[in-house]
């Protein structure tokens, strides 16, 4: 665990985008945490990064949806650990991010999914 | 229009997303009904006090609609009610049951699908209310009515201090577009505790790092 990484945290909703700071916060300290609304801010603020190692997307934003953007995000950064974190808990949606190679985390969120998503080592579930 | 309560910026954006787990939720096990992939979103929420309610509610629905209602309680008491116009609730249940049919009005078989899609949808909304508030809320068996909406808004909402929580709900079956209402009739008690639930959410994480 490296002194500043970055976590980036991409949701439409502020509760959300607030929720997870804090879970992200008390879990790893040591984290950057840096927030978008949608998926262009987002790509923005990427923009602005020297690298990311951690994202979570909302899939139901505004313009880009959550899949394009993770997709975007994985190119420029392969070896970030991304996470669709979403209210839609359809399995057509599970399998497209299990697809495109990044994590599931169903909402709500919790202080226990968070912990497991920046503590664990190995791919995400 | 309907006039709405002047809420914060942070409290209307935590309702929604309050709202739009729960609809996730509902999509979640109305995609496995169907074996297709629905989208559900929540674009529009208010929440209104009874009189503005009434006073416009005439000009929301123009014609006649297929309803889901389904009372609720436990430390509350309220009505929720699903509304989609008459036509697109066919169109909805149709695509469901993937029976194409010739008539105009319902048969019961799709009744009771629109009964279990409005069940499935109120009740993932009335758990994530259950849920914030962390307490339990029981439901009685849902009702299917066929009625102008206006009028039994009216008709439900008796006393005068009583909110609606007004959601419109956007959703894609099957590559069809439809849309409908959620409404959930408050009384004050309810209205109360989910309101402040709502507030020690949002000040939770405001003031947090």
């Amino acid at each position: 665990m490296t002194a500043g990484e970055t976590f980036l945290i991409v949701d439409d909703a502020r509760l959300a985008r607030k929720m997870v700071r804090s879970f992200v916060a008390k879990a790893r300290p040591d984290l950057v945490i840096f927030e978008a609304a949608e998926g262009e801010e987002a790509l923005t603020v990427l923009a602005g990064l020297k690298t990311l190692h951690y994202a979570t997307i909302d899939y139901n934003m505004p313009g880009m949806n959550g899949i394009d953007l993770a997709a975007l995000v994985k190119q420029r950064c392969p070896d970030a650990r991304i996470a669709l974190l979403t209210a839609n808990v359809q399995a057509a949606l599970r399998k497209r991010a299990a697809e495109l190679g990044i994590g599931f985390i169903d909402k709500p969120i919790n202080e226990t999914k968070i912990a497991a998503f920046v503590t664990q080592a190995g791919a995400v579930s | 229009m309907i006039s709405t309560l002047d809420l914060r910026p942070e409290v209307r954006d935590a309702l929604t997303e309050i709202f739009n787990i729960g609809i996730g939720h509902a999509a979640g096990v109305l995609s496995e009904l169907v074996n297709d992939e629905i989208l559900l979103t929540v674009p529009e929420l208010g929440v209104t006090p009874r009189a503005d309610f009434v006073a416009t509610a005439g000009a929301l629905w123009t014609e006649p609609a297929s309803i889901v209602r389904q009372s609720f309680q436990g430390p509350f008491r309220g009505d929720a009610l699903l509304i989609f116009p008459a036509r697109e609730s066919l169109e909805l249940v149709r695509a469901l049951l993937a029976e194409p049919s010739p008539l105009e009005t319902m048969s019961e078989l799709e009744r009771e699908a629109l009964l279990e899609v409005g069940n499935i949808i109120l009740n993932a909304c009335l758990s994530c209310i259950a849920d914030l508030l962390e307490q339990e809320i029981t439901n009685a068996l849902p009702l299917y009515l066929e009625s102008d909406p206006a009028t039994l808004v009216k008709a439900l909402i008796t006393d005068p201090d009583w909110y609606v929580i007004f959601l419109r709900i956007d959703f894609t079956v099957k590559r069809q577009n439809m849309r409908g209402n959620i409404l959930f009739v408050l009384d004050v008690p309810a209205v109360t505790a989910f309101g402040a639930a709502v507030e020690k959410l949002v000040d939770h994480f405001e003031s947090g790092p």
